[in-house]
């Protein structure tokens, strides 16, 4: 608190005034009367609530005095250094991760972190507006910039943490986005730790400012969690369980592997204090179903306690390859696992419908087929009269320029400096997706129509150093999961919060439910294909039901950035502009002289009051 | 005094009233009020028969002339009412404009007038804290100047003690009658029992309280000294009109105590202002009540 003119204390010389005007008696006029015993009735019944009168004057020159003295102090402008926001307008980023479902002192960081923003909203300046970015793995605008505290208060008081990874940068850059132009403000977020990545963003004119939250600092969680079949050992399994010890101290818990909610092994192990271990666990038998592990303690972050994944043993993928002879294909599916390959030199034209009818797969490499109609199809080198891909003619050594890699065919596939001798020149029709051009010509493109789906190489593998390159059987496996997704490999699905989840449909069903773990069933609007089911914010086990088929997928946090709920004493030291709390929180100046002005006025009614009522 | 309080006309109104009293008493000599004893009066009241030695004038010779046999009229007797005025006369009647005691001096004397004009006895106490002084009972109009020389000495001063004053009045007196107490009533000890001795004492009570406006009604405002003329003690108020209008309930309060005691008591009683005109007091509003016809 502070007096911004002192000088008015000076006005404090009236209280000795008042004093003395007390000490005058007033010069009153003498009036006889008959009888005074009819006005002393009077005033004993007006003075029997009120105390003697010698009180009531002294009461009287006590408020008075003090009377004074409250204009005195409202004269002198006091004011109060409050911590508030600056006039300018706010970007709140509530990050809303796994992490911040740490337990401190019976809540959670996050209501902490909502308690802030609740107080914020309350001291936001008149002038300024606020919009709330939810800091998730997907960040996203809550509300855009208003001044409307009653909305802002009840977004805030609807939002909760998620069991997904955080994505601050993100956030941040989307509330930098939400300054540009002539706002002036500042990026304020809200979290329980500094992302080492935020640093980046300091620069430029929009501030970034971060109020921590903290509480809660003990942790073992589950980092990775994996099962997978040995290889050439059919029937067996590993099961991998990535712990690791966040607390400061040691701890001790037992490690529960389940299957189908059967206890497979307990096991009890003691971690020093940051210990990190990968344990690897044998299982022989049949793997369907959902495989969990449970680490069974106290501690302060629960989402990371526990993983699962929903095991698939899918039956064997049919392959039938017609082929004068290819050794690195002929190779490539020998070693495929979980796949029977049939080898034909030729296509007959009468026994082709049994063909595609008995196999999952069919690959034409170099080999004109008939008309297709249904089936799956790799056509190498060839293609079909009925498909909108014309063969124009071939090129040499065309130059590969671009690829998409976000299409399942091409994901994670690596054709930088493909050599290719000689390709075809392709016209593609209506329906065809290009994935990989050369020279301009699409040299990989996909087609699917009704029960029909094909896959185009428009050029020959021995023409090429793609058998050669790794992008091979990465390509290869992509094609054949792309072609027949229901079949081949052992898969166990599970996604980390916060990541979408594919599901295949066979293009006919438009009715996707969606069970999540809390219990509730959503509708999942179908909009494309394979249907990505976004909203995985829980950790647990998601059912799916596709008409009238469910299949289920696990949703697991295996994040140590987010199980490591320590503070970084590191970060504190040298980013000071990012530790969070009152160092770094403004203050403004609250004027205090209209309250005292208005207790000065207060007082002055009640010494009236006082003294109408005693008449004295 | 007579020529400054009374004219001739208000003097001869005043001689066509008379002071009645709901009780009968007996008087010392003849008079004009009716007794339960057989007399020589104009009003007739029963026959007898005539007794040897009986006056023949009272003998109602047409009876005798119808019946013939003697009977006798048999009158009323008269005798004198003994009228005791009280006056107030503590320092309290001096106030006003006019002063109370001047306003219920000349009430005395027109009452005192009223009762020697019908051969009342008449006598006059006056009464502060204790009886002062008094003028014996008298009969007769010839001692109406000497009402008036007394009236005329009366002086005020020192408080009032009502209560004991009339006590010792009632318990002093052996003939008792009509008594008129002329009062402002101001006693912060009471009247009341002042007045149930009285009429304890068999005494039939009018009471005429004298009041100035002043005196229910104030009109000073601001910062005043309040000084009581009895005791000079002094009340420091700051008066606004909250407070007066707050007197003038408490008076009015008072004023209906005093109408409740006396409708209780079966006593009459009437307030008077200095402001209402003396001949009015006398010719309309005492003449509502019972004891002035």
């Amino acid at each position: 608190m502070g007096w911004a003119a002192p000088w008015a204390f000076a006005f404090l010389a009236l209280v000795p005034l008042v004093l003395l005007l007390h000490s005058l008696r007033l010069r009153r006029r003498e009036v006889r009367i008959s009888a005074v015993y009819l006005w002393e009735e009077l005033l004993r019944e007006r003075r029997s609530t009120l105390g003697m009168s010698k009180l009531l004057r002294s009461l009287l020159l006590l408020l008075q005095i003090l009377g004074i003295a409250a204009l005195t102090f409202g004269l002198a402008d006091p004011f109060a250094r409050l911590p508030s926001t600056k006039e300018g307008d706010i970007v709140l980023v509530l990050d809303a991760s796994a992490s911040m479902r740490s337990m401190a002192k019976g809540e959670e960081r996050f209501a902490q972190a909502r308690e802030l923003a609740l107080d914020l909203v309350q001291r936001l300046h008149s002038k300024s507006e606020m919009a709330i970015i939810y800091a998730n793995a997907r960040p996203s605008i809550k509300v855009p910039f208003t001044a409307d505290r009653t909305l802002l208060k009840q977004t805030l008081a609807g939002l909760s943490a998620t069991d997904e990874p955080g994505d601050l940068p993100k956030a941040v850059q989307l509330g930098r986005s939400l300054l540009g132009g002539d706002r002036s403000g500042e990026v304020l977020v809200l979290s329980d730790d500094a992302d080492p990545q935020l640093a980046d963003l300091l620069g430029g004119d929009k501030p970034v400012r971060t109020l921590r939250v903290t509480g809660g600092e003990r942790n073992v969680g589950i980092t990775k969690f994996e099962v997978r079949p040995r290889m050439n050992r059919p029937g067996e399994y590993e099961i991998l369980v990535n712990v690791a010890n966040f607390s400061r101290q040691p701890e001790s818990f037992d490690l529960a592997l389940s299957l189908n909610w059967k206890t497979l092994r307990r096991t009890h192990y003691t971690f020093e204090a940051g210990e990190r271990q990968s344990l690897i666990f044998p299982y022989t038998g049949a793997a369907n179903g959902v495989a969990e592990a449970v680490l069974e303690l106290n501690d302060d972050l629960s989402a990371d306690n526990r993983a699962a994944t929903v095991l698939s043993d899918r039956s064997p993928v049919w392959i039938l390859l017609v082929s004068r002879g290819n050794y690195f294909l002929e190779n490539l599916l020998a070693g495929h696992a979980n796949a029977s390959v049939n080898v034909v030199s030729s296509v007959s034209p009468s026994s082709f419908e049994q063909q595609v009818q008995g196999n999952h797969i069919i690959i034409l490499d170099g080999m004109e087929p008939p008309p297709l109609h249904f089936g799956n199809f790799l056509l190498i080198n060839t293609s079909a009269p009925n498909l909108p891909i014309a063969v124009r003619g071939t090129a040499d050594t065309p130059p590969v320029v671009d690829w998409d890699t976000t299409d399942p065919i091409l994901r994670s596939v690596q054709l930088r400096d493909l050599q290719v001798r000689r390709a075809q020149i392709v016209e593609v029709g209506e329906g065809v997706k290009p994935l990989l051009y050369a020279n301009g010509s699409p040299i990989i493109s996909s087609f699917e129509t009704g029960r029909l789906r094909a896959v185009h190489l428009g050029f020959d593998l021995l023409d090429t150093d793609l058998p050669l390159r790794v992008a091979f059987p990465v390509l290869m496996s992509n094609i054949l999961e792309w072609l027949a997704p229901q079949h081949g490999t052992f898969v166990s699905h599970q996604v980390q919060a916060g990541e979408p989840y594919p599901i295949e449909l066979d293009g006919v069903t438009a009715d996707v439910s969606l069970r999540q773990p809390s219990g509730d069933w959503i509708k999942v609007p179908v909009t494309e294909n394979p249907l990505l089911i976004r909203d995985t914010s829980q950790v647990g086990i998601y059912t799916v039901r596709v008409g009238k088929k469910t299949q289920r997928f696990a949703v697991n946090l295996v994040s140590r950035e987010e199980s490591d709920i320590l503070p970084k004493p590191e970060e504190r030291k040298t980013e000071s502009p990012f530790v969070a709390g009152a160092s770094t929180q403004e203050t403004v100046k609250q004027p205090l002289w209209p309250y005292f002005v208005v207790l000065a006025f207060g007082l002055t009614l009640v010494e009236w009051y006082f003294w109408c009522r005693t008449g004295a | 005094m007579a020529r400054r309080l009374f004219d001739t006309d208000f003097l001869k109104k005043l001689e066509l009233l008379r002071l009645t009293s709901n009780r009968i008493y007996h008087g010392q000599g003849r008079g004009e009020h009716s007794t339960v004893k057989m007399g020589t009066s104009l009003e007739f009241s029963d026959y007898r028969n005539y007794q040897v030695g009986d006056d023949f004038r009272y003998i109602d010779w047409n009876i005798f002339s119808r019946l013939d046999r003697l009977f006798l009229k048999v009158f009323t007797a008269e005798e004198d009412l003994s009228i005791h005025i009280l006056l107030d006369t503590s320092q309290s009647m001096t106030f006003g404009e006019p002063p109370k005691i001047d306003y219920a001096k000349r009430v005395a004397a027109a009452l005192g007038y009223i009762g020697l004009s019908n051969l009342d006895r008449v006598g006059i106490t006056t009464f502060a804290d204790g009886i002062q002084d008094s003028m014996a009972p008298r009969r007769g109009r010839d001692h109406f100047l000497g009402l008036l020389d007394y009236c005329e000495r009366v002086m005020c001063g020192g408080e009032t003690d009502f209560n004991r004053a009339l006590m010792e009045y009632s318990f002093r007196r052996k003939r008792v009658g009509l008594a008129i107490v002329i009062s402002d009533l101001l006693d912060p000890k009471g009247f009341e029992r002042g007045i149930e001795a009285l009429r304890f004492a068999r005494y039939d009570v009018l009471l005429l309280q004298i009041l100035d406006e002043e005196d229910v009604r104030p009109t000073y405002t601001g910062l005043v000294r309040l000084r009581d003329l009895e005791t000079n003690q002094e009340q420091r108020l700051t008066i606004d009109e909250f407070l007066l209008a707050r007197y003038r309930e408490r008076a009015q309060q008072w004023c209906n105590q005093i109408e409740d005691f006396c409708l209780k008591s079966q006593i009459e009683y009437l307030r008077a202002s200095t402001l209402i005109p003396f001949e009015d007091l006398i010719l309309k509003y005492l003449r509502h009540g019972i004891h002035l016809q």
